[in-house]
């Protein structure tokens, strides 16, 4: 294979459509369009044109610039959850799996208990306890994603914790924490890169189907969920405020797997083929 | 046989804990749960005789112990909402919703194992690239969106199909599945790409196993290699994503059943939570996560059946 079809066939629009995504959630937090917030019921029901993107709602409130604002919300909850999920999983897992033990026992089976409850509805049960709102969202994604970042790391402890190089670190009197730190997390990164994309591809679905149902983000923030649950009751005036949000999440969404593909092809390229 | 009694044992601490985990969440939830119960709170008398009643004064690992007696003698408690006995409403909106996913699951694994097996057998060809790309984009949608935009053409525009609401297939047939069409549609759709993308890898796998080589050499027609000797070995990996799938597709329910507004158990557990009604939260978390452990106990012991390898 020459060098040429192998650059090729790494090419993914994956990074093309998180990074669109990311500058327009930038953009809205500087500039929008209209005051997403702003009622104008001249414009009720108006249909997408130059002026207004993607119409607007019930209300008479500019879609696109609830979309933008809807970007920011959606990529910093769920990257907030998912760096929340990568830092508790990976030192439960790593001093899981340097110690195990009665510690490993524990932690293992709290984790797959959390693991046996369908995520969705653990994320439900937790917003339950503390209602709608921005801490509790983030909250219940980090704890119903550490489990899966947990076991990642602790099964690669267990298969380094044997390794020369940690003995070596070890034998050089380094105090476990360090060796932890600097030798065992370094040798994780690769898998939970991937496992990092996928989370947050599951975060955002999770934040709008939870928005949605509106026992998410409170309902003064635009979340595309919120607006798709808005839309459904003014489905027959305005079919935009259902399509606009939903291609939203889509794209990202699409995004996020595309970039998660060809990421795992690249740094596990035994999958690839 | 030692690793099923294992795996069956394996199952009842991760059950206790999940329990405990359920118990203390609601236990989290501000406010006294007898007040909630009561739902007056001049009654002072009324509060603390519910107390009483329900052991609330007790130590908090008494209660649980309480709590998960009557779970295991079938006592699930009574709503507070509307005070009737939970299990039998439980049950009933379970079987709703065990309809919806199981036909949708079904359909889900009859159209993508096949698309995934050929795309394998067809690696690097138009189809192989095609079905890739449409699981990608499929899996990329929100289930709950599917349905909305479902519901948008076939319901609203098209007038084809009701819009929402459920009829029971055992009182009228035709309509029950006309209410079906749609929501059963969106859930396969969502199923359908990691279906298709798990049982193509795992197609590629074994098409690259000497045993196909050797039943290609034995001149055996490219049609029985595929069907006796490639979609056997592939489908164990599919059937552990199988019973994942049916785990998304139960807590999932919450959403589809509120687009499409089946009363199903998803629709029952949101509905509490919008009622505050914590005995049927508490219900609907332990029941569905039972069920998803279950699943997965179930998978775990097929599995030796598809691939002996695999001792029991």
């Amino acid at each position: 294979m020459s060098q040429t079809t192998i650059r090729l066939s790494h090419f993914s629009p994956g990074p093309i459509l998180v990074g669109s995504v990311l500058l327009l959630a930038l953009i809205g937090l500087v500039w929008t369009p209209f005051d997403p917030n702003a009622l104008d019921f001249a414009h009720r029901y108006a249909p997408p044109s130059l002026q207004s993107l993607f119409g607007t709602d019930h209300l008479g409130r500019d879609l696109f610039s609830r979309i933008l604002i809807g970007a920011s919300v959606s990529i910093a909850v769920s990257g907030v959850a998912v760096c929340c999920a990568l830092a508790a999983g990976t030192v439960l897992g790593a001093v899981a799996g340097f110690y195990m033990g009665w510690l490993d026992r524990g932690l293992m089976l709290l984790m797959d208990a959390i693991l046996a409850m369908p995520g969705i509805l653990l994320a439900l049960g937790i917003m339950a306890v503390t209602g709608p709102s921005v801490a509790g969202m983030i909250g219940a994604m980090a704890i119903t994603f550490t489990p899966t970042v947990f076991r990642v790391v602790r099964s690669a402890v267990l298969s380094l914790r044997e390794k020369e190089f940690i003995e070596a670190s070890r034998a050089l009197g380094n105090r476990n924490g360090f060796t932890i730190l600097y030798h065992v997390v370094p040798n994780c990164v690769a898998p939970l890169t991937v496992l990092s994309t996928a989370l947050f591809g599951s975060a955002v679905l999770t934040e709008s189907a939870l928005s949605f149902l509106g026992l998410g983000v409170p309902p003064e923030i635009p979340t595309w969920g919120a607006m798709l649950s808005d839309g459904r009751n003014i489905f027959a005036q305005a079919p935009w405020a259902v399509i606009f949000p939903g291609l939203a999440i889509s794209y990202l969404l699409l995004g996020v797997n595309l970039f998660g593909d060809s990421l795992r092809d690249w740094l596990d390229p035994r999958a690839a083929e | 046989m030692t690793y099923a009694v294992k795996r069956i044992f394996m199952a009842g601490p991760t059950l206790l804990v999940v329990a405990i985990i359920v118990f203390t969440l609601m236990r989290l939830i501000p406010g006294d749960p007898a007040q909630l119960l009561v739902g007056d709170l001049d009654d002072a008398g009324a509060i603390e005789r519910v107390r009483r009643e329900m052991g609330l004064d007790r130590p908090l690992p008494v209660q649980f112990g309480i709590w998960l007696s009557n779970i295991l003698q079938g006592d699930f408690g009574r709503s507070a909402h509307s005070g009737e006995e939970i299990l039998p409403t439980l049950l009933y909106r379970f079987a709703i919703t065990a309809k919806f996913t199981g036909i949708a699951l079904l359909l889900a694994s009859l159209i993508s194992v096949p698309i995934g097996v050929v795309a394998a057998w067809r690696a690097k060809t138009s189809f192989d690239y095609a079905a890739r790309l449409t699981a990608i984009i499929l899996v990329s949608m929100p289930t709950f969106w599917v349905g909305l935009i479902l519901i948008l053409v076939f319901g609203i525009q098209a007038h084809l199909l009701p819009v929402v609401g459920y009829v029971s297939l055992s009182d009228d047939l035709y309509k029950g599945l006309l209410y079906m069409i749609m929501p059963v549609t969106a859930l396969v759709v969502g199923e359908l790409a990691s279906i298709i993308r798990m049982s193509r890898s795992s197609a590629l796998e074994v098409l690259q196993l000497e045993y196909v080589a050797h039943a290609r050499a034995k001149g055996l027609s490219e049609r029985r290699v595929l069907l006796r000797h490639v979609l056997p070995n592939a489908l164990a990996p599919t059937l552990t994503l199988i019973g994942i799938t049916l785990g998304n597709s139960l807590g999932g329910a919450a959403v589809t059943e509120t687009v499409f507004s089946i009363p199903g158990l998803g629709r029952y557990l949101v509905d509490a939570i919008y009622a505050r009604d914590y005995q049927v939260v508490q219900a609907c978390l332990l029941f569905v996560s039972f069920i998803f452990i279950t699943v997965n106990l179930l998978v775990d012991l097929c599995y030796p059946l598809l691939d002996p390898r695999v001792k029991l």
